[in-house]
């Protein structure tokens, strides 16, 4: 994902230009295709919640973050939301309290109870020179995310007195929002006859207990950008295709490590869910959600594959599937479903628990780890001397149970992998790789 | 504050240092010199360990157990009266008609339980088994088929077409909202006029309607009344929201 897709609000007069496109105020707003799917779902076990967290240089002051998210909260209205029930759909409406600064916890991405009243569906935490924040999937992906962190990092950093003159793509609280900001993008860019892409059948999961509800192993693997990126270079492959086939190898490995008998009844496809940032492909302003994923794998049933195998397999799956085209697919389908006038009609309550169930059968079945890569993150001068780093980990399912988020920031590449289970073998083998490979990795865990 | 570098000798990267072993594998790491650990602020704060929640279980679990509680629920009263049936008359006679109301009730408790999601099998699971069931309450009585051909029959298949109007109609329709109340209950006052006229024509022998006509005015005046709601007054409210489509 690449948040430098937005289009950037310079100076205080072009953004008085916007106020010709600015938002109607809205009391409510429908959720979006990924929102419903990720409302009905979420529970303790898969709480659907992602975190950006900034480490700043000084510690925070959290009476002044405190008043920094007061301040920037009103240009992001479509996130000072609560959900809510109707009959049929659930909906976002506006909400009328104000976000507070909450402690840190052991463990990053708890449960948030989405459909309280008066919560919304984000929390910024505050520790020591961590500024978090935490957002529930049904609001927003990275891109808004990120976009929300720079925001309130960037108007903290002002309050303590630092002056920036260019603002690129941070937001600022005198700024009005755009009306894009708030569109529904799956909706806008459904093609009613696409077919819906071809089905996948069930991918290898890892055979090992989860923890406790709750509990969040979060190892973080730090590495010079430079060496990782000339080791892609080397091997002529983009930086999350290396790391794919990094990851799927260390799956395969943990596959073939087990007893026969388990290894014969686990033997399927390993699959990752790679998410795609489609404001790459499709033009839009939104902040909410819009992404979709592609899914490299390899079939162990054919036989053990050697690395560079794995490499040539992910290497040109994505050459094919990154496309608007095939991503247009799986559009059609999610937004058809969701347009299905029985589906439409059905109650509710009905709906939740049938997505529930649908959820599991066709979703987080079919892959066996999530690797995203939101690329290189950036701050506009000098707010980037004041930051050490920007960082993103995402919440796991108890079927994948690890995955990892990259992203770099500065002269470093963060891979922040999470686990719900004990066993650290996918870290253990996805990092012995890159040591292997020659990158310096330094590990830090919560 | 210079840190000392710690690195793990079977991974190869390097660990925090104050890390005893390595997160990676466990292997003890062994510091390379005898300095005291710098000190360090904790990446993240300690906290009382998360409390182990139930289990939970998967939402076709919970509607097996339900469906097995109901149907154990259900079987009590049938085992009852038919024990109580069989003491006092050594045989089966009047708990017929309780035991084939609790099995009608089981199998339209059991359909959705069962199949929420195949809407063709719901709708059979739904219409036919009243229709078996008024055909065995005719037969209990006599053993002969009276009324049933008449009055049952008839009235099963008014409310069976026009339940699959009302349904098709409220999918097939757009902008839904209140307009499908009102199709329900449009629906409910022509079953009322359809009985009406299958029970008047099987008792008296007269083609007409009574009752039903209050019925059916009602439930046109209230009918029309959502109507309305939804295509003028719903816009712009609170409504809009609680029941969008």
């Amino acid at each position: 994902m690449n948040s430098s897709n937005f289009p950037t609000k310079k100076t205080d007069e072009e953004s008085n230009q916007n106020h010709i496109q600015k938002a109607p105020k809205k009391d409510w707003f429908r959720l979006d295709n990924a929102a419903t799917v990720f409302s009905f779902v979420t529970s303790t076990r898969i709480p659907c919640m992602f975190r950006f967290y900034a480490n700043l240089k000084k510690p925070i002051n959290v009476a002044i973050l405190q008043q920094a998210l007061e301040n920037i909260i009103d240009r992001f209205p479509y996130y000072k939301v609560n959900l809510r029930n109707g009959l049929f759909w659930s909906y976002w409406e506006t909400n009328p309290g104000m976000p507070v600064v909450i402690e840190e916890t052991k463990y990053p991405c708890q449960k948030m109870p989405i459909r309280k009243k008066g919560i919304f569906p984000f929390r910024v935490r505050a520790y020591y020179n961590r500024i978090s924040v935490e957002f529930h999937h049904s609001i927003t992906d990275g891109t808004g995310a990120l976009i929300f962190l720079k925001s309130l990092v960037g108007e903290y950093l002002t309050l303590i007195g630092v002056v920036v003159n260019d603002w690129q793509d941070v937001f600022r609280p005198n700024q009005e929002p755009h009306y894009e900001e708030y569109e529904d993008a799956f909706k806008k860019n459904y093609q009613k006859n696409l077919p819906g892409p071809p089905r996948v059948s069930k991918a290898f999961h890892l055979p090992f207990k989860l923890e406790p509800k709750g509990v969040f192993h979060l190892t973080i693997g730090i590495m010079p950008i430079k060496q990782i990126l000339n080791k892609s270079k080397e091997l002529d492959v983009t930086l999350t295709e290396y790391l794919v086939a990094v990851y799927l190898e260390a799956l395969q490995d943990i596959l073939f490590s087990l007893p026969l008998r388990k290894q014969k009844r686990l033997l399927k496809p390993i699959r990752l869910q790679v998410p795609v940032n489609l404001r790459r492909f499709f033009s839009s302003k939104t902040m909410r959600n819009f992404s979709l994923y592609v899914t490299p794998y390899i079939d162990p049933r054919l036989g053990h594959f050697s690395f560079d195998e794995i490499l040539k397999q992910v290497y040109h799956y994505m050459r094919v599937e990154v496309s608007d085209r095939y991503i247009s697919q799986q559009i059609a389908r999610n937004v058809r479903g969701e347009l299905h006038p029985l589906i439409r009609l059905t109650p509710l309550f009905i709906k939740r628990l049938f997505g529930k169930i649908i959820y599991n059968g066709q979703g987080e079945f079919l892959y066996s780890g999530v690797i995203t890569n939101l690329g290189k993150v950036s701050l506009p001068e000098p707010l980037n001397k004041e930051v050490e780093n920007i960082q993103f980990l995402s919440a796991q399912s108890p079927v994948t149970k690890t995955g990892c988020a990259v992203n770099s920031y500065g002269e470093k590449l963060y891979i922040n992998f999470g686990r719900i289970i004990k066993e650290a073998h996918v870290e253990k083998l996805f990092f012995r790789k890159l040591v292997k490979d020659g990158i310096k990795v330094r590990i830090e865990t919560n | 504050m210079t840190e000392n570098k710690a690195f793990c000798s079977r991974c190869g990267v390097e660990v925090e240092p104050h890390k005893a072993t390595c997160p990676l594998c466990g292997t003890s790491i062994q510091q390379t010199e005898e300095e005291e650990p710098t000190s360090y602020v904790k990446k993240y704060p300690d906290e009382p360990a998360v409390k182990t929640e139930k289990t939970g279980r998967t939402a076709k679990q919970k509607r097996i157990f339900i469906w097995e509680v109901v149907s154990v629920t259900l079987l009590i009263p049938l085992l009852i009266t038919l024990f109580v049936d069989l003491i006092v008359n050594k045989t089966v006679t009047w708990s017929l008609y309780p035991i084939s109301s609790l099995i009608l009730a089981w199998f339209l408790i059991s359909t959705p339980l069962l199949f929420p999601n195949i809407l063709p099998l719901l709708y059979i699971g739904e219409t036919l088994p009243p229709a078996i069931f008024l055909l065995v309450i005719d037969k209990i009585e006599d053993g002969q088929i009276n009324w049933f051909l008449d009055v049952g029959l008839p009235i099963e298949a008014v409310v069976a077409v026009i339940a699959a109007i009302v349904i098709i109609g409220s999918i097939k329709i757009k902008n839904k909202g209140m307009n499908i109340a009102a199709f329900i209950l449009f629906g409910a006052g022509l079953i009322c006029l359809g009985i009406d006229f299958i029970v008047l024509k099987h008792t008296r022998g007269t083609f007409g309607v009574s009752w039903s006509l209050y019925v059916l005015t009602s439930t046109a005046v209230i009918g029309g009344f959502l109507l309305y709601l939804h295509y003028r007054l719903m816009k712009n409210t609170k409504l809009q929201r609680k029941l969008q489509i």
